[in-house]
């Protein structure tokens, strides 16, 4: 196939590009539902494509098809080929690429535990199991349900500057859900664990014990009351971070976001020429790091064959920089950090968080405990609600705690954290050193929408923000 | 199309044992245009084929996915959907898969032009939309969108005998655009969808999407309280695809996780409010003959005159409740339209909320404070089993008082709950429009208005 991709970006300048690649995948998944000690359903998919992208008249274009044979292939380059010289009708800022090194190697995620290892029967058994663990808690549990997932895509990506790169990846998920209810009370929770790797990813919680855990907090929920409302000191935990990371801080720090590429859709960033100002206070730093094996942002090598770093996002309070594709890397004059991905060949790359968090401090949660006279304890997410400037926020966590005199005291239910984000982020007074990554794996952008797997997270973290009892009953 | 091999691969499943079996096959062809900056981005094309195939042993389930069509691969995609089956073990309450029953052509689905266009065609249709917006006035500061051209050509055969093909066409356009004036910044957003390209007219979306940005400048910030939310139709259809939806599929009412649970036959929202499932809409987005099972589809009362009517089926959900498909199995992918990869679920084609007598200036009118909405997002159900949601507003929102649009607003959040606002409906008009949301499924309908909705300034 190497052979054959080189063939195809020859053939591409040829036809007038200034700039082609191509991504070739085979991917292979296997997932299952089981809800209340049933299988729901189970689905197998293997499938094949290529996406080749074309730079040709300082315009994009693009085509994919699923027939990889050498007809095909060049036809398709051809085709997109087309698509760049349609596309650079009254072109008036023609793209360019920054440059970056050229790149020839492989990016081999570490698997301990592979699909045949870890055959579909026994992950049924482990999921009847949780399945079974959670039901035995409480009377209130009226459903359980159980997913896994593992997936695998072995990608070849090729450039027409020499650049030849192959992926093998393998990501994994387990996903509990717990149901209670009681007296006109319903809580939903669920939790989801996993990872880039193999199903050790899974297998490295104790999932027995997690689900027993996440059905003993939904039972006990219903139980509990509803949380004052007004604005007072939270302290917010790895769970809930991770998606406020996800939403205030990875999707405005996307530079196309910035430039208001993504205005149609995906929505822009306030922070938008603010690089170099305070953002937030001195202990607020934040950086995108693909690097980090394990965190289901994983990668070695972008989808423009950049390799991956650190983008440090916010550094002691102040914004420094964006995570960045070699077209924006250009327009900022600065170095192309590897931050472009595509979901499949099926469509183009687009510039995504891979795995980005709030970063450690020094604090214990002990000690950030200790200061508080009368607050919250959020703990999990559930529901964002953001303005499309990423200024604004509002999410609901799983549960929550009244923090009285410096312990955690009354279990709250249906608590939703609303701040602004250049005000919560200078109230920031406490961060602590207690750093977990966790998985999200659909977050949206793009026309068609892609949907990709990302890490969010960082440690507990203090400030001062909106607390909203979200329903009286 | 492929009748023929698909035929052998039933048979090869029956042989291996297989009680009933399914091939779904799609051949899509899509062009995506998008915009940003005023000028084209880029533009991309998607070919993807592949089949889903289903096979049922003693009850048991098994599906795989796979688009490589040969025989050797669908012979080990049929294996593999029996290796899966014989894991699953058997769903008691399955009864059969479709049999064969006469299905009603739904008209005007199909336009050869549109699956002809070639790429400078789809190009220019871009344009013109872009245009439109650019040139509405010296205020626009940005325009951006896409145009998204795709033709989805399904099969599906099984072995009790239905063989069943449809070609659809489909034209989705939308431009979003930035007004400017002194210190102040708005937005805009313009939609159209059809089948045929004689209906899609480009400049209208550019148009609309202006207007909107234009009129919204200067915005002012409102004080929080409890007001009537006039939502437009583009802005309906967030509430419709991300709230409503879940309520009345089958699956979540089984699951007990549905805001209507245990209402069925009873009055759930004011008596004015009819919404349909309405997949026989000739011309319209989402119209299709049959559904992803090769079950044909049909007008669904869902309300109807404020009473809780009917839930959406597929074949498997329909089995546990003992009761006929509603038609509504469709298989969800990551591109537009239908999906040969996911597994059939219960889902709305085209929902229809039926126009009121009053125009939508009358509805404004007889409004004493309210808000107008063009666009909202990141709209989510908080608690589905309650309908409590959150959204906020985005584009052309509007003070409302007295019966006159007093000024444009800032965004504005909303957290409510849909069953509380169904019951507090304060008018339906008669503006009737086919819109769809970012992923969200199609919704025709007019402007509405729900009264007594919790806002906040954001």
């Amino acid at each position: 196939m190497e052979d054959l991709a080189r063939v195809v970006m020859e053939n591409a300048l040829k036809l007038g590009a200034k700039y082609a690649d191509i991504r070739i995948e085979h991917s292979t998944g296997e997932s299952f539902l089981l809800e209340n000690g049933n299988v729901e359903h189970i689905s197998s998919d293997s499938t094949v494509g290529a996406g080749i992208r074309v730079l040709a008249k300082g315009a994009w274009g693009f085509y994919a098809t699923t027939s990889l044979d050498r007809k095909s292939l060049l036809d398709a380059a051809q085709r997109a080929y087309k698509m760049a010289v349609s596309s650079s009708q009254r072109v008036k800022e023609p793209s360019k690429l920054a440059p970056v090194k050229v790149v020839r190697d492989r990016d081999v995620v570490k698997v301990k535990k592979k699909m045949d290892d870890f055959p579909l029967e026994e992950r049924v058994q482990l999921a009847k199991e949780c399945d079974s663990a959670m039901r035995k808690v409480s009377k209130r549990i009226h459903r359980a349900a159980v997913s896994i997932s593992g997936d695998t895509k072995k990608k070849l990506f090729c450039s027409s500057e020499g650049a030849l790169i192959t992926h093998d990846m393998m990501k994994c998920y387990l996903y509990l859900r717990a149901v209670a209810h009681e007296a006109g009370i319903t809580e939903d929770q669920g939790q989801l664990e996993g990872g880039t790797g193999g199903f050790e990813a899974v297998e490295k919680k104790d999932t027995i014990k997690l689900s027993e855990e996440l059905a003993r907090k939904t039972a006990e929920l219903v139980k509990a009351p509803t949380a004052p409302t007004g604005e007072m000191t939270v302290i917010m935990d790895q769970d809930f971070i991770s998606l406020l990371s996800h939403e205030i801080i990875g999707h405005p720090s996307e530079a196309d976001r910035v430039l208001g590429k993504e205005a149609a859709w995906a929505g822009v960033a306030w922070w938008k020429g603010m690089i170099g100002q305070r953002v937030g206070s001195d202990l607020f730093n934040a950086s995108d790091d693909p690097r980090i094996e394990g965190g289901l942002g994983y990668y070695k090598y972008d989808d423009e064959g950049v390799s991956a770093s650190e983008k440090v996002l916010i550094k002691d309070g102040i914004l420094v920089g964006h995570m960045h594709s070699r077209e924006t890397a250009a327009i900022f004059g600065v170095e192309p950090n590897g931050g472009m991905r595509a979901t499949s060949s099926q469509f183009v790359p687009l510039i995504r968080m891979s795995n980005t968090f709030i970063k450690p401090g020094d604090w214990t949660f002990k000690e950030m405990l200790e200061d508080v006279k009368r607050g919250i304890y959020a703990v999990g997410e559930k529901v964002p609600s953001i303005d499309n400037r990423r200024y604004n926020w509002q999410i609901s966590c799983m549960w929550a705690y009244m923090i009285e005199k410096g312990e955690l005291t009354t279990l709250l239910r249906d608590v939703t954290i609303a701040g602004v984000a250049p005000v919560f982020f200078k109230s920031i007074d406490a961060v602590g050193k207690d750093f977990i990554l966790r998985p999200i794996p659909g977050c949206g952008k793009g026309d068609p929408m892609q949907s990709m797997y990302v890490g969010n997270g960082g440690p507990h973290i203090r400030g001062r923000a909106q607390v909203i009892g979200t329903r009286g009953n | 199309m492929l009748t023929t091999e698909f035929g052998r691969i039933l048979e090869y499943a029956q042989k291996l044992g297989a009680d009933e079996a399914e091939v779904y096959f799609l051949g899509k062809q899509l062009i995506t245009v998008r915009m940003t900056g005023g000028q084209v981005l880029e533009s991309k094309g998607v070919h993807d084929i592949g089949v889903g195939i289903r096979v049922f042993r003693e009850k048991s389930i098994g599906m795989a996915v796979s688009n490589d069509l040969t025989r050797e691969s669908l012979e080990t995609t049929t294996q593999k959907a029996l290796a899966i089956a014989k894991i699953r073990g058997p769903a008691k309450h399955w009864k059969s898969l479709p049999k064969p029953k006469k299905v009603k052509p739904v008209p005007k689905i199909f336009d050869r032009k549109v699956a002809e266009m070639d790429l400078e065609e789809t190009v220019n249709l871009a344009i013109r939309m872009l245009d439109e917006a650019k040139g509405f006035s010296r205020k626009i500061v940005d325009v951006s969108g896409s145009l998204n051209v795709f033709t989805d050509k399904v099969q599906i055969i099984n072995t009790h005998g239905v063989d069943i093909s449809q070609t659809s066409t489909s034209i989705l356009g939308s431009i979003t655009t930035e007004a400017e004036e002194k210190s102040s910044r708005s937005t805009g957003v313009g939609f159209q969808g059809s089948c045929s390209l004689r209906e899609f007219n480009p400049e209208s979306v550019g148009e609309e999407s202006a207007d909107m940005a234009v009129r919204s400048l200067n915005a002012q910030k409102l004080e929080a309280g409890n007001y009537s939310l006039i939502l437009e139709p583009f802005t309906l259809a967030e509430v419709t695809s991300y709230v409503f939806a879940g309520a009345v599929t089958s699956k979540m009412y089984q699951d007990k996780v549905s805001c209507f649970q245990g209402k069925l036959g009873e009055i759930v929202s004011d008596e004015s409010l009819s919404i349909y499932d309405d997949p026989t809409m000739a011309g319209y987005l989402g119209a299709t003959s049959f559904d992803d099972e090769g079950v044909s589809t049909r007008r669904l009362p869902l309300i109807e005159k404020g009473v809780f009517k009917n839930l959406l089926y597929d074949t498997f959900y329909a089995s546990k409740d003992n009761v006929a498909s509603t038609g509504n199995a469709k298989r969800t992918g990551n591109l537009p339209g239908r999906s040969y990869s996911g597994l059939p679920f219960p889902e709305p084609h085209n929902f229809v909320v039926d126009k009121g007598t009053q125009s939508k200036d009358e509805l404004i009118e007889d409004t004493k404070r309210g808000i107008l909405v063009g666009r909202i997002w990141y709209t989510y159900a908080l608690q589905p089993e309650r309908g409590d949601f959150s959204t906020t507003t985005r584009s052309g929102a509007f003070l409302v008082q007295n019966g006159e649009i007093k000024k444009p607003i800032l965004p504005m959040r909303i957290n409510d709950n849909l069953p509380r606002c169904l019951q507090n409906l304060g008018g339906i008009a008669n503006d009737v429009k086919q819109v769809t949301p970012w992923f969200g499924y199609y919704l025709t309908a007019p402007t509405v208005r729900f009264d007594g909705v919790k806002a906040t300034p954001v």
